[in-house]
C-alpha cells in the first residue's frame, strides 16, 4: 500500500487557524473519508531533523474541536526522512515555507530514499509580486518552490491560471516539465437561519443597515483596500453607500492604518470591523450590496466565492485568476483605476434591473465542495503508481567479471558448495585470459566465458578500473549468454555457509543489499581511489535524475534481472561510457521505477571495509553471510590470521569463527564511534556550540580551530570530522602526534593528503594504545606548500 | 549539500523576484549569496564556516539567517550598518556573540557548527560563567548590557 505523508506541523504549532490551515483541516478530514489508511500526518520534532506520527483518529478529534489537548494527538512513533519506504509519498499541503526544516534540505533527503514528492500549490506570488511579501516569507517561499520545482513528482495548484505560471517558471528555469493538475479549492457554505441574530454584534448590525460595500480579507498592500477607500471618498459617500472592512491588519500597512484610524467618516458611514465570528461575516456577506475584492494578485479569490454562494454581486480585479475563479458571474475592473470602480458601482445603483440581473444569473453558481476538491486532489496523487513487476524465478546462473584465474579458483568452490542453486558461472574476462579460467575449476557448475573481445566488439576497453568494469559489465547484460536473472558478482566474493535462493529473489520481489547513502559517501581517506571516484559520479548521475541514493556496491553477490538492466541502459543512452558503479546505478533505478519490486536491505558482508579505519560505517551488517576476501586480512597481525583462505570441506565452522571475530571488532567499533558522539553532544551542551575542527587555507597561511579538549578511546580510534576552507585548492596533509610534557613526540599518527575539492573529510586518531588512561596533549599538524602548521588541545584517553 | 546544479536553479529563482521585485519600483534587500547561503542549510545546525567568503553587509544577513532563521529588520540593519567601521573579524566576532547571546536564538535550538571564532562561546557557556560570577559583577554586567 503506497502511504501518503502529510506535514502538519503548522496546524498543530498555531492556535489560531489562517486561510491556508482552514483548506488543510478540510482537505484532511476529507481524505480521512476517502483513504484513512493511507494516510500518515508528521509534526516536526524539537529536534528539528525527525517527525512525529500523529495518531490520525485524536488529530480528527482535534481538529473537529473534540479533543481539546494537543499533546494526546501524537502517536509516540517518531520518523526520519530517510526512514519513509521508497514509493511513499511525501505529499506538502499546508504553508511549510516558513518552517526550519527546509525543503531544499528535506526533499533531497526524501528524494534519496526514493520518496515520492507532491505538493499543493495555493500561488506563486512571491516571485510574481514579491514587493506585497516579507523578506523572511519570500526567501522562505524561493527555497520551497526552488526545492519542489526540481523535486515534485506532481503538482497540484488551485488554480489553472497559477499552474499556468508555474509552468512558465520551470520553462524559464530550464526544467523538465513536471505533471500538473488543478483543484480548487472548496468551500465552507452552510445554510443557516437569518433570524438568529444573538451572535451577531449590535455595531455589526448597524454597519449593515444601509446599502454598503463589502470587502473581506487581511488589509495587507497587496488586497488593495486604498482603491475602495479612494473610490469611497471620491463618489461612493456622496451617494449614500457604506463602506465595510472585515479584516484583520496585516504587515506593511502603517499608512494605510493611519488614513482608516482618521477616516472622519469611521463608524458612521465607513466602519473597519476585525476578529468577527463566522455568524458576523456571514451576516455582512449576505446583506452587502456589492462585495469588491480589488486586489492585486491571488491564489484563488475565496471571498469571491463566499459571496457568490450567498447570491450576492462581486466586483473584482481584471485577473486571470479571479476570472478563473468568477467567470461571468462577477464583473471585473482594473485595480489601478479608482475610477473604472466608480463607474461599475454607479452604473449598477443607476440601473437596478441590470443588478437584479445580476442576482438573477448568480443563483446559478455551483461551489466548489471541499469534496470534490480532496477528490481530485486524491486522483493527482493516485498518478504516482508504482510500476508492477513480477520477480523471475529462475535463478540459476551466476555471472562473475575477472581477470584473476587464481582468485576465482579459490572463490568457485565455496560457491559450488555453499550455492547449490548455481548450476553455471559466465566469467566475463580477457580474451588472453579464456584457458587460463576454463582450467581454473572442475566441479559440478557448468564453466562458461564470454571475453572483453566479444562483449567489446571493436569498442576501446578503458584504462581506468571503475569505467572498464562497468562498460564490460553493461555490454555483457546484452548478451544472450546470460540468463533472465543471475547472480552478479566477483571474484573474490564468497559464501561463509548455505545459502539460499530466497536471500536474492522471493515471489513477491528481488533483495538487494546497500552498506551507505551514495549522496554522503566521502571517499576513503586520505587516499581516494578510482572506486571513490566513480562512486562521485554515480552520486552525480542519480541525483540528475533524482533517483535513490543508495549505495549498493556492498561486495557481495547481487541477483540482477537483465531486462531491467537493459530497461535502464536504453532509458539513458551512453550511460555505460560514464564509469559509474553498476550495483548502485542498477538497484537505485528499479528501486525508483518499481518500488514494490525491490527489497533494499542492510549488507549481510564481512570484509567490507577491509579495515575500520577506511570509512564510518553507516549501515552496520547484522548478519554476515558472504565474505569479501582480502588476503591481507590473512597475512601475519591480520584480523584473521591463522584461518584458512581457502576452501576445504567443513569450513562453516571457521567462517562461523571468523564472523564472530569480525562482529567483535565492528562492536569495539560502534563503541568508539558511541562515546565520540557522546562527547560531541556533550561538548555541545557545556559550550552551545559543536566541536569545532576547522582548518582556513587563506592567502597562502593556515588557520586551524580546534575545540580545547577531545575524548579518545584508550585502546581505540575515532574518525575526527574536519570542515576545510580551501578556495586555492592548496596540497594540504594533515597529520597528529602526542607530545609529552618537553613536546617531544610520545606517538604519530599517519598522514593522510585532503582531497583539493573536500570540504570536509575525517582524520582518524588513534588512542595512546598501551598507556595509562589520563590527559594527553595531542597534537594536529597540518602541512602546506612546505610549511607546516600546528594547534594543540587535550585528549582524555580513557 | 545542494550541487552546484541546483544552486543555479535557486540562483535564477531569485532573479526572476528580483527582477519583479525592481519592476515594481522596489529593491530586493538581502543579497544573492545570503539567501543561496541558507538553501539547504541543515535544520539544527548553522555551520559557520558556510558564510566566511561573505562580505560585511551580506554576512550580517546570512548570520540572521543561519542563526536565527530570519533576516534583519530594517532596524537592525542599519544598526549593523553603522558598526561597518569596525575590522573584519572583530565585526563578524561582535555580531555573532550578539546573536548568539540573544534569547531568540536560545529558543530556536540550533547549534553552533564549525565556529571558527574561538572565544564566541555559546549560551550555555557564557551562562555557566555567569552563574558564578558574584552578585556586585553581575548586576555590573546586567547594567552594561542595558
Amino acid at each position: 500500500m503506497q502511504r501518503i505523508y502529510i506535514d502538519v506541523t503548522n496546524v498543530l504549532q498555531t492556535d489560531y487557524v489562517t486561510g491556508i490551515q482552514r483548506v488543510v483541516r478540510s482537505v484532511i478530514r476529507e481524505m480521512m473519508e476517502r483513504i484513512p489508511d493511507r494516510l500518515e500526518l508528521l509534526v516536526l520534532t524539537p529536534q528539528l531533523n525527525s517527525f512525529r506520527l500523529l495518531d490520525k483518529k485524536l488529530f480528527m478529534e482535534y481538529i473537529q474541536g473534540e479533543c481539546a489537548e494537543k499533546q494526546r494527538v501524537y502517536s509516540g512513533k517518531v520518523i526520519f526522512p530517510s526512514e519513509i519506504r521508497a514509493g511513499d509519498i511525501f505529499f506538502d499541503l499546508d504553508s511549510v515555507w516558513n518552517l526550519p526544516y527546509k525543503r531544499s534540505a528535506l526533499l533531497p533527503e526524501l528524494k534519496g530514499a526514493g520518496v515520492r514528492l507532491a505538493v499543493y500549490i495555493y500561488d506563486v506570488i512571491p516571485i510574481t509580486n514579491p514587493q506585497f511579501c516579507h523578506v523572511d516569507t519570500l526567501f522562505n517561499f524561493l527555497d520551497y518552490l526552488g526545492a519542489y520545482l526540481q523535486y515534485a513528482d506532481v503538482l497540484i495548484a488551485s488554480a489553472q491560471s497559477t499552474l499556468d505560471e508555474i509552468n512558465k517558471l520551470i520553462e524559464k528555469l530550464g526544467l523538465n516539465p513536471i505533471p500538473g493538475y488543478v483543484s480548487w479549492l472548496g468551500s465552507d457554505f452552510r445554510e443557516t437561519p437569518e433570524e438568529d441574530l444573538t451572535n451577531i454584534p449590535q455595531e455589526v448590525r448597524e454597519a449593515a443597515s444601509d446599502k454598503y460595500v463589502l470587502c473581506i480579507g487581511t488589509i495587507e498592500p497587496r488586497k488593495n483596500h486604498k482603491l475602495l477607500l479612494d473610490a469611497f471618498d471620491r463618489a461612493l459617500f456622496a451617494k449614500g453607500i457604506r463602506l465595510i472592512f472585515a479584516g484583520k491588519l496585516g504587515w506593511n500597512v502603517e499608512e494605510l492604518e493611519k488614513r482608516i484610524r482618521d477616516h472622519k467618516y469611521l463608524g458612521k458611514q465607513f466602519f473597519h470591523f476585525t476578529g468577527l465570528g463566522d455568524d458576523s461575516v456571514d451576516y455582512l456577506y449576505r446583506h452587502a450590496y456589492m462585495v469588491a475584492f480589488p486586489t492585486y494578485n491571488e491564489g484563488f479569490g475565496l471571498p469571491i466565492v463566499e459571496a457568490l454562494e450567498r447570491g450576492v454581486p462581486v466586483l473584482t480585479s481584471r485577473k486571470p485568476v479571479l476570472q478563473e475563479i468568477g467567470k461571468d458571474y462577477c464583473d471585473y475592473f482594473d485595480p489601478d483605476d479608482p475610477q473604472e470602480f466608480v463607474d461599475r458601482m454607479e452604473y449598477y445603483l443607476g440601473h437596478p434591473e441590470a443588478y437584479e440581473k445580476v442576482r438573477e444569473h448568480i443563483r446559478e453558481f455551483q461551489p466548489f465542495t471541499w469534496k470534490e476538491t480532496a477528490e481530485r486532489i486524491v486522483e493527482a496523487l493516485n498518478t504516482i503508481t508504482n510500476r508492477q513487476y513480477t520477480p523471475k524465478q529462475e535463478l540459476r546462473q551466476m555471472v562473475i567479471l575477472s581477470a584473476r584465474p587464481e582468485a576465482l579458483r579459490d572463490t568457485l568452490p565455496f560457491v559450488d558448495a555453499f550455492m547449490p542453486f548455481i548450476e553455471e558461472v559466465v566469467i566475463c574476462c580477457p580474451d588472453s585470459m579464456t584457458g587460463a579460467m576454463e582450467q581454473c575449476y572442475h566441479g559440478r557448475m557448468k564453466l562458461t566465458t564470454l571475453t572483453d573481445g566479444q562483449l567489446l566488439n571493436g569498442r576501446p576497453l578503458p584504462k581506468d578500473h571503475e569505467q572498464r568494469n562497468f562498460l564490460l559489465r553493461c555490454l555483457a547484460m546484452r548478451s544472450d549468454a546470460l540468463d533472465d536473472v543471475f547472480v552478479m558478482s566477483d571474484d573474490d566474493y564468497r559464501p561463509l555457509g548455505a545459502i539460499a535462493k530466497s536471500q536474492f529473489v522471493t515471489e513477491r520481489n528481488y533483495r538487494a543489499y546497500y552498506f551507505y547513502r551514495i549522496d554522503r559517501w566521502k571517499g576513503t581517506t586520505g587516499s581516494m581511489t578510482s572506486y571513490d571516484h566513480g562512486m562521485f559520479r554515480t552520486r552525480d548521475f542519480l541525483k540528475a535524475h533524482h533517483y535513490p541514493c543508495k549505495q549498493y556496491s556492498s561486495h557481495m553477490p547481487q541477483v540482477i534481472d537483465r531486462q531491467l538492466y537493459c530497461e535502464m541502459l536504453d532509458k539513458h543512452p551512453g550511460m555505460e561510457e560514464q564509469g559509474l558503479c553498476e550495483w548502485s546505478t542498477y538497484f537505485n533505478y528499479v528501486q525508483y521505477s518499481y518500488p514494490d519490486l525491490l527489497s533494499a536491505e542492510p549488507y549481510v558482508t564481512l570484509g567490507w571495509p577491509g579495515s575500520g579505519t577506511d570509512w564510518s560505517m553507516e549501515v552496520q551488517p547484522q548478519n554476515m553471510l558472504f565474505e569479501n576476501y582480502y588476503e591481507s586480512l590473512y597475512e601475519p597481525g591480520g584480523i584473521f590470521e591463522g584461518f584458512s583462505g581457502t576452501y576445504y570441506e567443513g569450513i562453516e565452522v571457521e567462517n562461523q569463527q571468523k564472523v564472530a571475530k569480525a562482529r567483535a571488532e565492528q562492536r569495539r567499533y560502534q563503541i568508539w564511534q558511541e562515546q565520540f558522539e557522546h562527547y560531541r553532544k556533550k561538548y555541545a551542551v557545556e559550550h552551545g556550540e559543536l566541536p569545532p575542527f576547522v582548518i582556513r587555507c587563506e592567502k597562502g597561511q593556515v588557520y586551524l580551530t580546534l575545540p580545547r579538549t577531545v575524548d579518545i578511546p584508550l585502546d581505540g580510534f575515532v574518525r575526527v570530522p574536519f570542515a576545510v576552507y580551501n578556495p586555492e585548492s592548496a596540497d594540504l596533509r594533515v597529520n597528529y602526534r602526542y607530545v609529552d610534557e618537553m613536546e617531544h613526540a610520545i606517538m604519530e599518527g599517519t598522514a593522510i593528503t585532503v582531497d583539493k575539492t573536500d570540504q570536509n573529510f575525517e582524520l582518524p586518531i588513534f588512542g595512546m594504545r598501551g598507556s595509562r588512561s589520563g590527559k594527553y596533549k595531542l597534537i594536529i599538524e597540518v602541512r602546506c606548500a612546505d610549511q607546516q602548521y600546528e594547534g594543540g588541545l587535550t585528549a582524555f584517553c580513557v | 549539500m545542494i550541487s552546484r546544479a541546483e544552486t543555479e536553479v535557486y540562483s535564477k529563482l531569485f532573479h526572476i523576484a528580483k527582477d519583479n521585485m525592481e519592476s515594481a519600483g522596489r529593491e530586493m534587500a538581502p543579497a544573492e549569496e545570503s539567501f543561496l547561503i541558507t538553501v539547504g542549510i541543515a535544520p539544527d545546525t548553522a555551520d559557520l564556516l558556510r558564510l566566511h567568503d561573505l562580505d560585511k553587509r551580506a554576512y550580517v544577513q546570512a548570520a540572521y539567517a543561519a542563526l536565527l532563521r530570519r533576516f534583519p529588520e530594517d532596524r537592525a540593519r542599519t544598526v549593523w550598518e553603522s558598526k561597518e567601521r569596525m575590522s573584519d573579524e572583530k565585526y563578524r566576532r561582535f555580531l555573532l556573540t550578539t546573536l548568539v547571546r540573544s534569547g531568540e536564538y536560545t529558543g530556536k535550538g540550533i547549534q553552533l557548527y564549525n565556529n571558527y571564532y574561538p572565544g564566541i562561546p555559546g549560551v550555555s557557556y557564557l551562562r555557566k560563567i555567569y552563574s558564578k560570577m558574584p552578585t556586585k559583577v553581575k548586576k555590573l554586567i546586567k547594567k552594561i548590557l542595558r
